[in-house]
């Protein structure tokens, strides 16, 4: 598994809906760049209209970019050799409704060039991994909207793809389905598979994505791993023994802010000279230390403080 | 893209049309025929059904002529070739009717939803991420159409031929021709219906547009077959070059105007023309036609021959049969005479029934009025049957003689094969002729003009189909979903 290589590398690309000559229309997306390395799971975050889906399409030769450059695999995004080792599951996707969930992942995974020998191997493990093994005989007008999820996840995953593009893949999803999601991507992952995930959803992209853009109206707003994303809130939790509540409060009460005893310690906020000062005070009173966690702001929090500074 | 996306294409496109509810209906729709034409056995002289009951052409005839107070003899011209012009009248009504009228409104409507949905939100993005080009999965939906007509019209042109040779021993190599035309006018209509689809992107709008421009389409090119009649009707009455007169301004827009649409447009309606003349190739030219009375013989009477050296304006066409036990020949002879050496039709026939001292009998040969007597004449001992049909037609007196050893000719088999004689003989009218002479039908061919050139009107209707099918692919490749 190596990250070096770059699967997905989209370069100023600029995407404008309606207008002529240039003028006036709707800038969808505005000089986005990006690379996606291989084995990597990437999440594309962003609020509705931000361009994720218009960028997730260009990419997919769904849509024409106005101009900048994007290539998949190093070919030209647009023609269909380049999506030959993508597998993709829009959001709010229909299948035929004359197949039933066998026949559409033979017919899209000879579509995306495999045999049926190939197919006979891939579709019954697949069927399993998804839990749709029961169904596969019946026609997908006949699927709830769960099902149509799974046995969409099994379509774009039936040609085994060096690249997978997730569009909302856990909605309509229940949480054992969405655990099932969760543990598909970690096993693409694993195999060195680049998962490329467009969520709502920003906890399942903290537990899962390596690396995150979030976008806002047509623009990049921040890129980077989960940690860079999620600064540190300058509040700690202590666990200590013994963890009498009042004997705590008198010694690091008045230090920092924001004091919160709990059955295993506290938390407070503190400034670096605060936290040495605390952790002596502890220590001087005698109070053995099990351990100390800076406290990070969580992606979602990360993520709206980030889109309302930049949107406002 | 290789064997395996196309055989994935091509499944994707059966499974499609197999599931068509549209497709179920039209195929039960469909098979009822087929399975009528097994049922029902077309007899020489009766139909019967199942095999178990039975009912006499006769019968029929009687019935239904019973209110005109027909003689025997006319009901028994009406029950002349009555067999094969029922099953060519019930063919006709089944295909013309049934599948090129009914069958391709209905197709249409069935289909036109194929690239719209394709094109839906959601279903688009699925198909067009795959590493399979927008053309080829444009032209896929179009071969499902294909494939949808080409079942439906196999299924009830093949049934029914099949249908009718097992029951009634009826066979018409030609109709499996219809097969074709079907699938021509369909293959340029589901075309349009697939353009028109991309650019609105909606089933409804997709299916009345198509079904405004059939009618439009053919509005048009009958206006302009009619419009070939009447220059040519004109320039045939005319006599001399002094007697031409410019056109009018508006009929000179007129004409410009339906030939640039004739030139372009789809000449779906060709399609039957063109199986009308594959279909004469396989036929067996008419025993004799005579291009001037519009008169056709279409078999030799069953075991004559014809006399090479007998002429139709001489001495009379002669057919000729030995009987078997080597006692004398038996004739047939039909002779063209000018009215003007014979006199009128009226008077040849007062002549001979003053002659035979016998009525005749009205015996009408291809709906033209007819006088036949029929008596017996001793000839050295032998007895002869001896017929007389006399009929006038255009300037002209045609006479059918028949002469043949009595007890011969009166058995069943001859009466049947003249019968059957009679009836294979067509007259046609003076202005049918002058119509058929000057119309786009007549016209029309292999080797005509370029306007009735069957070549022509086939390019050009391809072309036009696949100028329709760019046009929507031009259109498809610019779609941003």
């Amino acid at each position: 598994m190596s990250s070096h290589e770059t699967i997905v590398s989209v370069r100023d690309v600029t995407k404008v809906y309606g207008g002529a000559f240039g003028r006036g229309g709707f800038r969808a997306l505005d000089g986005v760049s990006l690379e996606v390395g291989r084995g990597q799971v990437f999440g594309l975050l962003g609020p509705n209209g931000a361009g994720k889906t218009t960028l997730v399409k260009i990419l997919l030769g769904l849509a024409r970019r106005t101009s900048g450059d994007a290539l998949l695999f190093g070919q030209p995004v647009g023609e269909p050799r380049a999506r030959q080792r993508v597998g993709y599951l829009p959001e709010g996707h229909r299948f035929p409704q004359y197949l039933t969930g066998l026949q559409l992942l033979e017919l899209y995974g000879q579509m995306c060039g495999r045999d049926k020998t190939q197919l006979a191997r891939r579709i019954p493990e697949l069927l399993e991994q998804v839990g749709m093994r029961d169904a596969a005989h019946r026609k997908i007008r006949e699927y709830s909207k769960g099902m149509t999820q799974r046995i969409g996840l099994a379509q774009a995953l039936v040609h085994e793809p060096e690249l997978v593009i997730l569009d909302e893949p856990t909605d309509g999803v229940d949480p054992v389905g969405r655990a099932a999601v969760r543990q598909i991507v970690q096993g693409l992952k694993d195999r060195g598979t680049t998962v490329f995930i467009n969520s709502h959803l920003l906890q399942e992209v903290e537990l899962i994505c390596d690396r995150v853009v979030i976008m806002a109206q047509g623009k990049i707003l921040r890129e980077g791993s989960i940690a860079e994303l999620t600064p540190r809130t300058g509040r700690y939790r202590f666990d200590v023994e013994p963890a009498a509540e009042l004997r705590l409060a008198e010694l690091v009460g008045e230090l920092g802010s924001n004091f919160e005893p709990h059955a295993q310690g506290f938390e407070v906020q503190l400034s670096d000279t605060e936290l040495d000062t605390c952790v002596d005070r502890l220590r001087g009173a005698g109070l053995s230390i099990r351990g100390i966690s800076a406290r990070r702001m969580n992606l979602e929090q990360a993520f709206i403080q980030l889109v309302k500074k930049e949107t406002r | 893209m290789n064997r395996t996306t196309l055989r994935a294409l091509f499944h994707d496109a059966l499974y499609q049309v197999l599931d068509n509810a549209g497709f179920r209906i039209l195929l039960a729709l469909f098979l009822l025929p087929v399975l009528l034409s097994f049922a029902v056995s077309f007899r020489e002289t009766s139909i019967s059904f199942l095999w178990i009951w039975e009912w006499d052409y006769g019968d029929f005839v009687r019935s239904a002529t019973a209110s005109q107070g027909l003689d025997a003899a006319s009901r028994a011209s009406m029950l002349e070739g009555v067999r094969e012009r029922l099953l060519q009248s019930i063919v006709d009504l089944v295909i013309k009717w049934g599948a090129d009228r009914f069958g391709f409104v209905f197709g249409i409507a069935a289909i036109s939803f194929f690239v719209p949905q394709m094109l839906e939100r959601g279903s688009a993005d699925v198909v067009f991420s795959k590493p399979v080009s927008r053309s080829a999965l444009f032209l896929s939906r179009y071969v499902a159409g294909l494939i949808f007509v080409g079942i439906l019209s196999t299924l009830l042109v093949g049934g029914i031929t099949l249908g009718l040779l097992v029951s009634s021993g009826w066979f018409d190599a030609g109709l499996l021709w219809s097969v074709f035309a079907l699938m021509y006018g369909f293959a340029v209509f589901h075309a349009i219906s697939c353009t028109i689809g991309v650019f609105t992107r909606n089933a409804i709008a997709s299916i009345l547009l198509t079904l405004v421009f059939m009618p439009v389409n053919c509005g048009l090119h009958t206006g302009w077959e009619g419009l070939i009649v009447i220059e040519r009707a004109t320039e045939g009455a005319r006599t001399s070059p002094q007697e031409e007169e410019p056109e009018s301004g508006a009929f000179a827009v007129l004409k410009t105007g339906l030939t640039t649409y004739h030139v372009i447009a789809p000449k779906t309606g060709d399609a039957m023309r063109m199986a009308r003349s594959w279909r004469r190739s396989f036929e067996v030219q008419p025993e004799f036609e005579d291009a001037d009375l519009g008169l056709i013989v279409g078999e030799a009477p069953r075991g004559f021959r014809r006399e090479p050296r007998s002429s139709f304006s001489g001495d009379g066409l002669q057919w000729l049969a030995a009987h078997p036990d080597g006692a004398g020949e038996s004739s047939w002879t039909l002779r063209r005479q000018n009215l003007s050496d014979t006199g009128s039709r009226s008077a040849l026939v007062k002549k001979l029934r003053k002659e035979l001292g016998a009525d005749p009998v009205r015996s009408d040969i291809s709906s033209r009025y007819a006088d036949r007597f029929e008596w017996v004449e001793d000839r050295g001992g032998e007895k002869r049957l001896r017929r007389r049909w006399i009929l006038q037609v255009s300037d002209s007196i045609v006479t059918l003689d028949y002469d043949a050893e009595s007890g011969w000719a009166r058995a069943n088999e001859q009466e049947n094969a003249a019968t059957a004689f009679l009836a294979g003989i067509a007259i046609e009218s003076e202005e049918d002729r002058l119509m058929l002479a000057n119309s786009y039908d007549s016209r029309f061919g292999w080797g005509g003009a370029w306007q009735y050139n069957a070549w022509f009107s086939l390019g050009t209707t391809l072309l036009f189909t696949a100028l329709v099918l760019a046009l929507g692919l031009w259109k498809l490749r610019r779609i941003d979903f």
